[in-house]
């Protein structure tokens, strides 16, 4: 999976890094949000880990902007928020700004694993999803006259189902 | 009942306070190495040859814990992180006494916890935990499991941003977790003292005693187990310590008071059963006393009916009374009524 990073600490860049290009995805890195977003918009990202605490743009806006962009984007972009806050209020308002996980840094190794496993898992069902959708439609309409595409909701929707 | 500080195979009646032996819990050799990188992230089970790498970087803080080392690690242990042969001499073995020595690099410090004894032995024994601590790592050896420890490594990777602090929290982690082992155990203590306490005044039995001297056993090892350990904190919070800063020193002093008020848990403790074995001793010489009132009334009673039916019995021809028609009965009810005078004289004077 390509993977972005941003963090504005280079010791979290380097151990993030090196532990994504262990597990075999393709790691791009970025100093802090605004360049995760240059980065970002760029494209192709299926994963986005940020940090909360950034100078400029902060990691919860990032999410903002990513989640508003993938909308409307080619696929959905799944979005973790790694942060020393540890709060249940900052994981709510994490979570509310579109993040999908959060972890609290010092994180545990393995549990950003399989956090990012959980995470790929969800982004290949959603493909099969699109995909699925798109036979869907083009079956039933074969004269080719376009249907509203699957918004948020309805991937939701359908992924909660399935 | 008092638990026993005693190695749990060993026989009920055995000396108290005895560590548990390493044979007692002989098995494989087992290491798990925990790794915090730069305060960020935390790994599990890291493989021997990361071990080193982490080590190079001040930022990491890597804790191995060595479970029933054989002679091949502690010669690892030796060979990685340059330990003196000497230091690791017994490690684990509960025969040392808790102490801390200084080393170039690195200090050794000897510490106990309080480990549950196996199941269905009754008992509770104590388990050495020997600690090698440097500047950014911790080397933890015992023999068998020690439940202390296991919760200071949660409580470690537990710790969140105090992680950051560096190799004082981790030490902080592991000291109070191994002192407040002793907690349940000495409340175990103290509730048996109690217990006895009251059955001191309703029973007479010798088993209390008996339990009082078990845990007067109790409480003497483990205070020969904490006492000593007294004397590691002045070194840990030296201002210019080089392997913890201030802000660790806070939560090492914060072990401390945890360790103080043990103590003087312990001492507390000490006397109540000092005292319970005292006031034991002076309702057992007070029941005997009452005992022997009791006998002397009896004696007196049989003495005297012993006389007077003994003179009346001998074989001379003229007795007082003997021709009188009511004689035999005049004698017999005076020698009743001395006798019930003696028993009510003894009644008056509460002596029965």
């Amino acid at each position: 999976m390509k993977v972005l990073i941003a963090d504005d600490e280079a010791v979290s860049r380097r151990l993030l890094q090196n532990y994504l290009q262990k597990w075999g995805h393709e790691v791009t890195v970025a100093q802090d949000g605004a360049e995760a977003w240059r980065l970002f918009e760029a494209g192709g990202f299926a994963v986005v880990i940020t940090d909360w605490e950034m100078p400029g743009m902060d990691g919860v806006e990032l999410v903002r902007r990513i989640r508003a962009a993938s909308a409307s984007g080619p696929g959905y972009v799944y979005a973790i928020l790694l942060t020393a806050k540890s709060q249940k209020e900052d994981l709510v308002e994490g979570m509310e700004a579109g993040a999908d996980d959060f972890l609290t840094k010092p994180f545990d190794r393995d549990e950003l694993r399989v956090r990012l496993r959980a995470g790929e898992r969800i982004m290949l069902l959603e493909q099969e999803l699109r995909r699925a959708t798109a036979a869907l439609a083009q079956a039933g309409n074969p004269a080719g006259t376009e249907r509203p595409a699957a918004g948020p909701e309805d991937k939701a929707r359908k992924g909660n189902a399935e | 009942m008092a638990p026993d500080l005693r190695n749990p195979t060993a026989e009920r009646d055995a000396p108290a306070a005895t560590p548990a032996s390493p044979s007692s819990s002989a098995s494989s050799p087992r290491v798990k190495a925990v790794a915090c990188l730069g305060g960020v992230s935390l790994e599990r089970g890291v493989p021997p040859e990361e071990i080193r790498e982490h080590l190079r970087e001040a930022d990491n803080v890597v804790w191995v814990d060595v479970q029933d080392p054989g002679p091949v690690e502690l010669a690892t242990l030796v060979d990685e992180f340059g330990f003196h042969p000497l230091t690791l001499e017994g490690a684990g073995e509960g025969q040392r006494r808790p102490k801390l020595d200084e080393y170039k690099g690195y200090i050794a410090l000897v510490a106990y916890a309080a480990a549950p004894a196996a199941a269905g032995s009754g008992g509770s024994h104590v388990a050495e935990v020997d600690l090698f601590i440097g500047r950014n790592y911790v080397v933890s050896l015992h023999r068998g499991r020690v439940a202390a420890v296991e919760e200071a490594a949660a409580r470690w990777t537990r710790g969140g941003a105090l992680l950051r602090e560096g190799v004082g929290f981790l030490v902080y982690t592991l000291l109070d977790s191994l002192i407040d082992s002793f907690a349940p155990l000495i409340s175990r203590v103290e509730e048996d003292i109690e217990e006895i306490e009251i059955g001191v005044f309703t029973s007479s039995d010798e088993e209390g005693v008996r339990e009082l001297l078990r845990s007067k056993r109790t409480l003497s090892g483990l205070r020969r187990v904490l006492f000593p350990v007294r004397e590691i904190f002045p070194s840990l919070l030296r201002r210019d310590h080089p392997f913890f800063h201030g802000a660790t020193q806070v939560y090492l002093a914060d072990a401390r008071d945890h360790l103080l008020r043990i103590l003087d848990v312990l001492d507390a403790q000490r006397d109540m059963a000092a005292g319970a074995l005292e006031a034991s001793l002076a309702v057992s010489s007070h029941r005997l006393n009452k005992t022997m009132k009791t006998l002397a009334l009896l004696t007196g009673a049989v003495a005297v009916m012993g006389a007077v039916f003994g003179a009346y019995g001998m074989n001379f021809t003229a007795v007082p009374l003997a021709d009188y028609r009511w004689g035999f009965w005049l004698i017999s009810a005076g020698t009743i009524a001395f006798v019930a005078a003696m028993a009510l004289a003894g009644r008056w004077r509460k002596w029965w």
